[in-house]
């Protein structure tokens, strides 16, 4: 593995009232992402330690505000802790990442690496430069972009491509992060992450997500949004029955997800017998086209797509 | 001062194309106006092809929009272009798929065939006045080289600018960067940069499109477009607005156009 993704769902979840099973459920859900590190807060731990131990394989951080809840809480394979020595330009600041207290040596919290937060006002090419010299610096430096400009995740993306070990990210991005979820995709559309079965476990962790958040994640978020496959404009229909990778960058079911074709204002012939096809229905060829222009008839009256339901409808009113 | 640079909406075409939306020629005519008094540059209104309903709407909008130029969109199609001459559109924008997937599978032609029907087409849209702009379509995964000749191609044949299509939303801002300062810089054309958020990445990727030069940028309302949408007019703008200038008139117009993404917002699949 090339990378060492950190994912830090877990320390954003204070404000909402979890259930610790839940948030148990949460965690062995990401554990089986590729990623190599969970990073949650003592309030989360808390709720859940009585689950311990975690699945063995990953390494699990523990975020804290001071020395002594290191000591207070031992067993973390690190601990995040903020940097107040160091000044940082714009909206960013610096974490470290440390060893816990070692009974032998008994010498204080080693440091592992660095973690600079932030930097979400970093545009585009300006910040290939910015990555460059920081990583020539310090090659174990990790980052935690921030969202306040909608670059996060490219920003972790750009960043892992040009050489940098450690990043940091969010589920969904909640707390204004880059998206674990995209930047796992993007790496491994990128031929960074081996091989890898898929992600379909993405969307049972949108669900316990949700269910936590107590709010729907957009229908149209990439990755994980329910209808990101679905499809209505005949031109793209056309395509994907001829090659689905002419309009889909990934097969749904890598993600969890399914294609699902939308009958509607911007329908075409093939998409219509591809519908019938999909819901089963035998219909005579000849009146295709009469069924076509019910269909966007229908569409443009209602201003919106039809449902399965009102496609069927249209179906057995044109055998009649 | 800041470099100028300009918006091409497509809320009306790309946005609509994605399952949900079908707006009534009303809606589309009044989106078309708020877009308009906004200081959009240019509308990209639908596509004529599509038939009487599309064609009229695109009517409408010409006349009701002061300033914006309102563009027709089309298939590599002398038919289509033959519906789009009907609408009287500013801008004729004809899209080419330009990868050997999409020119092999989708089109099964080949790229001399490919060459062809896109000097035919421009030659018949330019014959006829219009100022005609191109949308090199799955540009992303199309060849630089085969890219840099039909843009040169073009260049001679006056089309205005190229459209940058990262079709299956795949690039990452740095590889955008690049492909879009190469083609620009071989070939001489203007570009336009067409995004989608498959990745999360269609702001940080036009942004950085924007650096290597691409002068126009494509957004829509509430980001609304195939799959995982386009790039998003508000959140396009707020990164935007601090690296150039992009026209865009009153705080008022601003509301409106947000208060429009808001109601779309709401209309998006359940």
């Amino acid at each position: 593995m090339k990378h060492v993704l950190t994912d830090c769902t877990l320390s954003c979840l204070d404000g909402y009232d979890a259930a610790p099973s839940t948030l148990r459920t949460l965690l062995l859900l990401l554990a089986k992402l590729p990623l190599q590190a969970i990073e949650m807060s003592i309030l989360v731990y808390e709720k859940i330690q009585r689950f311990a131990p975690f699945p063995l394989d990953r390494k699990y951080f523990l975020r804290v505000e001071n020395l002594q809840e290191i000591k207070k809480y031992p067993g973390f394979d690190g601990y995040l802790l903020l940097d107040k020595a160091i000044k940082t330009e714009r909206d960013s600041f610096v974490e470290l990442n440390l060893h816990g207290w070692r009974a032998r040596s008994g010498i204080g919290p080693e440091l592992a690496y660095r973690r600079l937060c932030g930097c979400g006002d970093l545009m585009g090419i300006d910040a290939k430069l910015c990555f460059e010299e920081l990583l020539e610096k310090q090659p174990e430096l990790e980052l935690m972009p921030g969202n306040s400009l909608g670059m996060a995740t490219a920003l972790a993306v750009e960043f892992c491509l040009l050489g940098g070990r450690h990043a940091a990210t969010t589920f969904a991005g909640i707390g204004s992060h880059a998206c674990t979820e995209e930047v796992l995709l993007a790496l491994y559309l990128k031929g960074n992450m081996g091989n890898l079965q898929n992600l379909a476990q993405l969307q049972q962790i949108r669900g316990v997500f949700e269910q936590i958040t107590g709010e729907q994640i957009s229908t149209q978020k990439p990755v994980l949004g329910k209808h990101i496959f679905a499809v209505e404009a005949g031109i793209h229909v056309d395509g994907i029955l001829k090659d689905p990778r002419l309009y889909e960058p990934y097969p749904p079911r890598f993600v969890g997800l399914e294609r699902n074709f939308v009958m509607g204002k911007h329908s075409g012939r093939q998409a219509i017998l591809a519908k019938l096809q999909e819901m089963g229905l035998e219909f005579p060829a000849k009146q295709v086209s009469e069924l076509l222009v019910k269909v966007q008839q229908k569409s443009i009256e209602k201003q919106a797509s039809l449902s399965d339901e009102e496609f069927f409808v249209l179906v057995k009113e044109a055998m009649l | 001062m800041m470099e100028l640079r300009y918006i091409v909406d497509t809320t009306l075409r790309d946005g609509e194309q994605s399952p949900g939306f079908a707006f009534s020629g009303k809606e589309k005519t009044e989106l078309a106006k708020i877009l308009d008094q906004a200081g959009v540059y240019q509308i990209e209104g639908g596509i004529p092809a599509m038939g009487k309903a599309e064609k009229d709407a695109l009517l409408a909008m010409k006349s009701v929009c002061q300033q914006a130029k309102i563009s027709a969109w089309n298939r590599l199609s002398l038919k289509d272009l033959a519906e789009s001459f009907d609408c009287e559109p500013d801008i004729i924008h004809i899209s080419v798929p330009v990868s050997k997937r999409q020119i092999y599978e989708k089109l099964k032609k080949d790229e001399t065939w490919l060459e062809q029907q896109m000097v035919r087409c421009v030659d018949l849209a330019r014959s006829k006045g219009y100022t005609v702009t191109i949308g090199f379509e799955d540009a992303s995964a199309a060849s630089m080289e085969f890219m840099v000749r039909l843009a040169q191609k073009l260049k001679k044949m006056q089309a205005a600018y190229i459209r940058f299509a990262d079709t299956l939303g795949i690039l990452t801002p740095f590889a955008a960067y690049e492909k879009v300062k190469q083609l620009r810089e071989d070939s001489g054309m203007e570009l336009e940069f067409h995004a989608h958020n498959d990745l999360g990445m269609a702001v940080a990727n036009s942004i950085a499109a924007a650096q290597a030069g691409a002068l126009y940028v494509d957004v829509t309302l509430a980001g609304i477009g195939e799959r995982t949408g386009n790039c998003s007019f508000e959140p396009f703008l707020q990164a935007g607005e601090l690296l150039y200038d992009w026209q865009l008139d009153s705080i008022d117009a601003g509301k409106a156009v947000m208060d429009a993404a808001a109601i779309l917002e709401r209309k998006m699949l359940a």
